[in-house]
């Protein structure tokens, strides 16, 4: 749940935490909203239009792919799925991300001392 | 809420994609906030509450909604663009494998195409280089040539140095500058041990301030330069870097045999003006007497004043001719200027047929596109089974249109590559043929634009190619075709198609050989014509160097008389002569006075002639007698006269004994009144701009009596018996024993004959020659069609052979439906000749566009070739044994 204290997105990230989402299966837009929720503990201050505008560009630019299918509750939702592309990107986003915070980090860890 | 209606929205089928896409996104929403609503009461909020703080979390939820409708818009047009790449991508693949699978049917389109597509290509890089470039010169549009205009108002590319001198005075508004430059001469260069020749010429000091070329290096000329005659030249970029290495340290020296000059500037390649010169000198262009407004023998070029028209410069320089023509009624030719865009002058004829030879070329391109296309009909009606299945799996009618023409297009993609080729071949053996035919040919090359044109033409062609048989299954019944095993197609829908392609063949071909026999019959017109002289001759043209011979007309008659006598010794020679202007060139002409009328304004060919010229040429005397070695300098002036000319004046009384004069031919520069002359015979009539032109008037007389200026450079020439050509290495060595300094230019008059008739020649053989090809294609055509149609009609042949049909009546039938088509194309083929040859006018002689006998004749020739290509499907039709065929299918 996006708090007053929740730290602001950095720009590519929302796109990457969703596809890491998706890596473990087919997900409606509240589902991939919540999930994340749950997951940073509400630190993360993901707006739900961000979230919808992403998954759209995401499925334009063919990482995503989507179908319409029916709930848990049995509500008409939008499942949202990776495709070979979107898992290939994934795993250099993911690469990328991991690399370039690492170097960050041990420079700030650096400086504390 | 929107939820209900966001559902009847999505299965609204009528929706369209926009408003669909829009409906989705809605949808989508909705379950989201019931989502969220849903666990915020089972966290314990009031349902008001919790839809509030669903709400707020999209924000401002009204601006949030209209930005996801516009993603998901811009995300479904994103998906449909890569849905068509995607499928493009694939039904490429697909053709290629289609190729691979028929690769002799892929061959011959591939081929056909690539000749259609080259020769296209071919003629749109002459069309895109000569007609459509501009000039490469700073604002091309700005310049004009200036040319004269007699009095009745017939064109004459060059002035005299006092009309110019006049124009300039006259400092019309209309034009920023005008300026003079001589006809092009040849001229030797020492070039370190060895004597190279290289075509020059004289230009007033302005010349390059009009024309504003580009300089590799250096400049152009001072108004000093002009005036004094310094020893300054402009050469070419070529020049500099064969004869002097292109050094960059001017001015630098270039030598001829008998003086040195300094070169100033270096203009850069492609930039020549006149094309092919190498060398510019600064002409001194000082008045040198009365009457020299007729001396006209230079060319003049213009360049128009910013924002003003053509018309403006017209009509001011109108009035600089008339105050001419007061201060000189004698002028001939200033009967107004004719300013012209400079560009339109250097194409010349070549717009008329260049764009002949295009329009012959695009019908080529047709046939070839019907024929590719004919080819595919037969092709797809074999496929009709793979398509009924693949329609059945679900493609849609769009879908197989699109790989259809797929196909096609990448077929003629490939054609259109070969054909570059084949363009850029021909292109060479064109230019090699023809090339002085061809204005600007220097700066042809294939290019960006050319590549361009080749690509949409390629890319035309196979949609051309493509869209019939694709039409042809978006237009079948699919369920049809799988019912009926995809054996026996629709028959009148394919049969109306390929019928249609090849009457389409047929009436362009028609239209082809019609204009190329009326072209041939043309040039037989032309040959047939009585040119009045000999061409077998050898000539030479030599300049008299101007330091010995400039001040001295005695000794210049001396050198030619010599000249005359060592060419009659050659063994061999049977007669030598000279003259100051010969037939097939420019020529002088003069204004005519008779004792007793007014003055005459048509004029006559004036040409200053030795004794024996005529003869050498082989004018034949008609009556009275030949000029001889006694008319000279002191006895009576005595004249020839054409026949032409003695019909005009006599037309009922012998010329001999009266007197006439050219008024426009003062002797001497101070102004001396013409010479009345006697006519002491009548001669027949050359046709002295070649078979083209009609005969003019002549006269012609002795050089010891014509004006001594004409007596400068003159031309000799030589009749032997063997072929004039060898005769030309003796010729020049033994002009330059009686005088080393002069650098004859030798030909002779077939070389001129000749090229006189090239482009004639080149438009007739390259229109027959495309005609031709369009004949074989369209016979091909024709047969392809036919042997398709009789495959199709086996089993219903195989049925009336059973019945007990004779073969006669089997080949009847086959005839009958090959003739119908040939009969249909024909009479098309015929409309359109009748409209279309009107546009061949300008280049037909002694036939007319509507010419019976040639239309005759060219249907002859197409019915020939077409019952040969439907006799052979036909017999085939006949050998069936009903049996086997029946059983085929």
């Amino acid at each position: 749940m996006a708090t007053d204290d929740s730290l602001p997105l950095l720009k590519g990230t929302l796109d990457l935490l969703v596809l890491k989402t998706l890596s473990w299966g087919p997900m409606h837009g509240y589902g991939i909203a919540t999930w994340l929720d749950e997951r940073s503990g509400g630190t993360l201050g993901i707006d739900d239009s961000a979230l919808y505008q992403a998954l759209q560009r995401m499925e334009g630019r063919g990482w995503l792919s989507a179908e319409w299918g029916t709930s848990e509750n049995n509500r008409r939702a939008r499942y949202y799925k990776l495709t070979a592309a979107g898992r290939a990107r994934l795993r250099a986003e993911a690469d990328t991300w991991l690399r370039y915070t690492t170097s960050v980090t041990s420079i700030l860890s650096l400086a504390a001392r | 809420m929107t939820g209900p209606r966001g559902y009847r929205r999505l299965f609204d089928l009528r929706l369209g994609g926009r408003r669909r896409v829009d409906a989705e996104m809605d949808l989508e929403i909705e379950t989201h906030l019931a989502m969220r609503v849903a666990d915020l009461i089972r966290a314990g909020l009031a349902p008001a509450e919790a839809r509030a703080e669903a709400l707020r979390r999209f924000g401002d939820f009204d601006t949030a909604r209209r930005r996801l409708h516009t993603a998901a818009r811009q995300r479904e047009s994103a998906m449909q663009q890569r849905n068509v790449l995607g499928s493009i991508a694939s039904d490429v693949r697909f053709a290629l494998r289609q190729i691979r699978r028929a690769p002799s049917f892929a061959a011959i389109a591939v081929a056909t195409l690539a000749i259609g597509l080259g020769a296209t290509t071919a003629m749109f890089t002459l069309v895109d280089h000569v007609l459509l470039a501009p000039l490469p010169f700073s604002e091309p549009q700005q310049l004009v040539s200036l040319a004269s205009l007699d009095s009745v108002h017939h064109h004459i590319e060059t002035v005299s140095v006092a009309d110019w001198q006049d124009w300039t005075r006259a400092q019309v508004p209309s034009l920023s500058g005008m300026s003079l430059s001589a006809v092009p001469w040849n001229l030797s260069l020492d070039s370190g041990d060895s004597a190279i020749r290289v075509t020059a010429t004289r230009v007033s000091s302005n010349y390059f301030s009009v024309l504003r070329p580009r300089f590799i290096a250096g400049r152009g000329f001072t108004a000093d330069e002009g005036a004094n005659g310094a020893e300054s030249v402009v050469i070419s970029e070529q020049l500099w870097r064969s004869a002097l290495d292109a050094d960059t340290r001017l001015p630098l020296r270039l030598r001829t045999p008998d003086r040195e000059f300094d070169v100033v500037g270096v203009l850069a390649a492609g930039q020549e003006m006149p094309a092919d010169v190498e060398v510019w000198f600064p002409a001194a262009l000082a008045p040198e007497g009365v009457g020299l407004h007729n001396n006209i023998n230079w060319v003049a070029m213009g360049r128009l004043a910013p924002r003003a028209t053509i018309e403006q410069a017209t009509s001011q320089l109108a009035a600089v001719s008339a105050s001419i023509r007061a201060a000189d009624p004698d002028a001939l030719y200033n009967w107004g200027v004719d300013v012209r865009p400079l560009r339109t002058e250097l194409i010349g004829d070549a717009a008329g047929y260049l764009r002949l030879l295009m329009g012959v070329v695009c019908a080529v391109l047709l046939i070839v596109c019907a024929n590719v296309a004919a080819a595919a009909l037969g092709r797809a009606s074999v496929r009709s089974r793979e398509m009924a299945v693949r329609a059945s799996l679900g493609a849609s009618r769009g879908r197989l249109v699109q790989q259809l023409l797929i196909e096609h297009v990448l077929l003629a993609l490939i054609g259109g590559a070969l054909g570059v080729i084949v363009g850029w071949a021909g292109l060479h053996a064109l230019i090699a043929q023809w090339g002085d035919e061809i204005p600007r040919v220097a700066e042809l090359s294939i290019d960006g634009p050319v590549f361009l044109f080749a690509f949409v033409a390629s890319l035309l062609a196979g949609v051309v190619a493509g869209l019939v048989p694709a039409l042809r299954v978006s237009g079948t019944s699919l369920r049809g075709l799988l019912a009926a095993g995809g054996r026996t197609a629709a028959r009148g829908g394919r049969n109306l198609a390929g019928s249609t392609l090849v009457a389409t063949e047929i009436a362009l071909a028609l239209l082809l050989v019609t204009g190329a026999a009326l072209l041939v019959e043309s040039f037989r017109a032309v040959l047939a014509r009585d040119l009045g002289f000999q061409t077998n001759v050898a000539t030479a043209e030599i300049g008299l160097p101007a330091p010995t011979y400039g001040t001295d007309p005695a000794r210049r008659l001396l050198y030619w008389r010599s000249l005359v006598d060592s060419y009659r010794a050659i063994p061999g020679v049977q007669s030598a002569g000279v003259t100051a202007w010969l037939p097939l060139g420019p020529t002088g002409q003069s204004f005519i006075e008779i004792p007793g009328r007014a003055l005459d304004h048509e004029g006559a060919v004036y040409r200053p002639v030795s004794a024996d010229f005529l003869r050498t040429i082989g004018v034949p005397l008609i009556v009275g007698r030949m000029l001889d070695a006694n008319d000279g300098a002191g006895t009576q002036p005595v004249v020839l006269i054409n026949r032409m000319l003695a019909r005009r004046f006599w037309p009922s009384e012998s010329p001999i004994g009266k007197q006439i004069r050219a008024t426009t031919m003062a002797i001497g520069t101070h102004g001396e009144p013409a010479p009345w002359m006697t006519v002491v015979g009548v001669v027949g009539d050359v046709r002295t701009w070649g078979l083209e032109a009609d005969a003019r008037p002549e006269m012609y007389v002795p050089i010891a009596q014509a004006p001594s200026w004409s007596t400068v450079v003159m031309t000799a020439v030589v009749r032997a018996d063997a072929r004039a050509s060898t005769l030309l290495p003796e010729m020049r060595k033994r002009a330059r024993l009686l005088e080393p300094r002069v650098a004859p230019v030798m030909s002779t008059l077939d070389a001129r004959f000749h090229s006189g008739l090239a482009s004639r020649t080149m438009t007739m053989t390259l229109v027959s020659g495309f005609a031709g090809l369009a004949l074989v294609l369209a016979a091909i055509g024709i047969y392809g069609v036919l042997s398709y149609a009789v495959t199709q009609r086996t089993r219903e042949l195989a049925v009336r052979a059973a019945l007990g049909a004779q073969r006669g009546q089997l080949l009847r039938l086959v005839m009958t439906a090959g003739l119908r088509v040939v009969a249909a194309g024909a009479i098309v083929g015929i409309a359109a000749a009748v409209a279309l040859t009107r546009l061949l006018n300008g280049m037909l002689v002694g036939v007319a566009p509507t010419d019976p006998r040639t239309y005759l004749l060219s249907l002859l020739v197409l019915a020939a070739i077409a019952l040969a290509a439907i006799v052979i499907p036909a017999r085939r039709a006949t050998r069936l044994d009903p049996m086997i065929a029946l059983q085929s299918e």
